[in-house]
């Protein structure tokens, strides 16, 4: 059982949508600030505490094994 | 707005559509990947839970028959007595080899139902999000791809006439003015904006230029392929 890939996937993926975020600015710019602060912020935000809430359950699951093994 | 601003604009809404699809795409797949995975660490801890109950049931029933045997003998009862100390040792062993997978099922039971909580919200706001900024962009797309045409042909048709094209391009940059206002609040465009998209066609065809025409037959023929390509 491992969570290193579902982490590493949620890690890229908000890698490659801030990557893109920061290389499309256009339109108005104070109009894109209100959408990448309404929408894209959020978006990133959800990935990063889903990176962590994966983190710690690896943790867990890497303490369980450890007690299984003894 | 000249046209290549306007295509710059289209391939960067295009683009950032692209990457939020991709995002809620990576998600989902990360979401369903962990949910298996802890799924079945907590199955296997819970397994691990049985396998080892059995062992020390087994173990205890062992340690039993033994201080039995020991308990009837009435002489050069040394091997008894080695056989009640190695039960208990075997019966200790199973103890705490129980006691951990206990532990370790408290572990992936709750690293379970807490990564189930966090999920639960991350799918929400990932599904709200995407969905609305995934709408609003493909919104702004279409409309973006409809300038264009206007700049295009104010071009051709300044070449012609040699009137107007100031008065279509500042009304093509006020829609998107608008609409990008409408875009970052996530909602629809306006009829202000259609509106000035349709005072744009509205000057165009007083013209009834057959040129014009020709140009936008072959604009309309670009945007059924960028539709295409947008749904592919």
């Amino acid at each position: 059982m491992s969570l290193q890939e579902p982490i590493r996937k949620v890690e890229s993926a908000r890698i490659e949508l801030n990557r893109v975020a920061a290389n499309t600015q256009g339109w108005s710019d104070g109009q894109r600030a209100d959408f990448d602060n309404q929408r894209m912020k959020p978006l990133s935000d959800a990935g990063a505490r889903m990176a962590a809430a994966l983190m710690k359950a690896q943790e867990q699951c890497v303490a369980a094994r450890r007690l299984l093994a003894e | 707005m000249s046209a290549d601003a306007v295509k710059n604009e289209v391939r960067a809404v295009r683009d950032l559509r692209g990457a939020v699809r991709r995002y809620a795409e990576h998600i989902r797949d990360a979401d369903a990947d962990s949910r298996r995975e802890v799924a079945a660490a907590d199955h296997e801890a819970r397994e691990a839970v049985e396998r080892r109950r059995s062992q020390l049931h087994r173990a205890e029933q062992e340690l039993r028959q033994a201080r039995s045997a020991l308990a009837q003998c009435q002489e050069n009862c040394g091997g008894l007595q080695r056989a009640v100390a190695d039960a208990q040792e075997r019966q200790a062993q199973a103890k705490r080899q129980f006691d951990n997978a206990r532990r370790a099922a408290q572990l992936t039971s709750s690293a379970q139902s807490d990564l189930l909580k966090v999920l639960q919200t991350i799918d929400a706001v990932v599904g709200e999000h995407s969905s609305v900024a995934s709408s609003a962009l493909a919104t702004l797309e279409i409309r973006l791809c409809q300038l264009p045409h206007f700049d295009l042909g104010a071009a051709v048709h300044n070449a012609l006439l040699g009137t107007g094209v100031a008065a279509e391009i500042a009304v093509s940059a006020m829609g998107i003015s608008k609409l990008a206002g409408n875009v970052s609040q996530g909602a629809l465009p306006t009829a202000d904006h259609v509106e000035s998209i349709s005072q744009v066609q509205d000057l165009q065809a007083e013209d009834g230029q057959q040129l014009w025409k020709e140009v936008e037959l072959d604009n309309r023929k670009r945007g059924y392929a960028d539709d295409g390509e947008v749904e592919a």
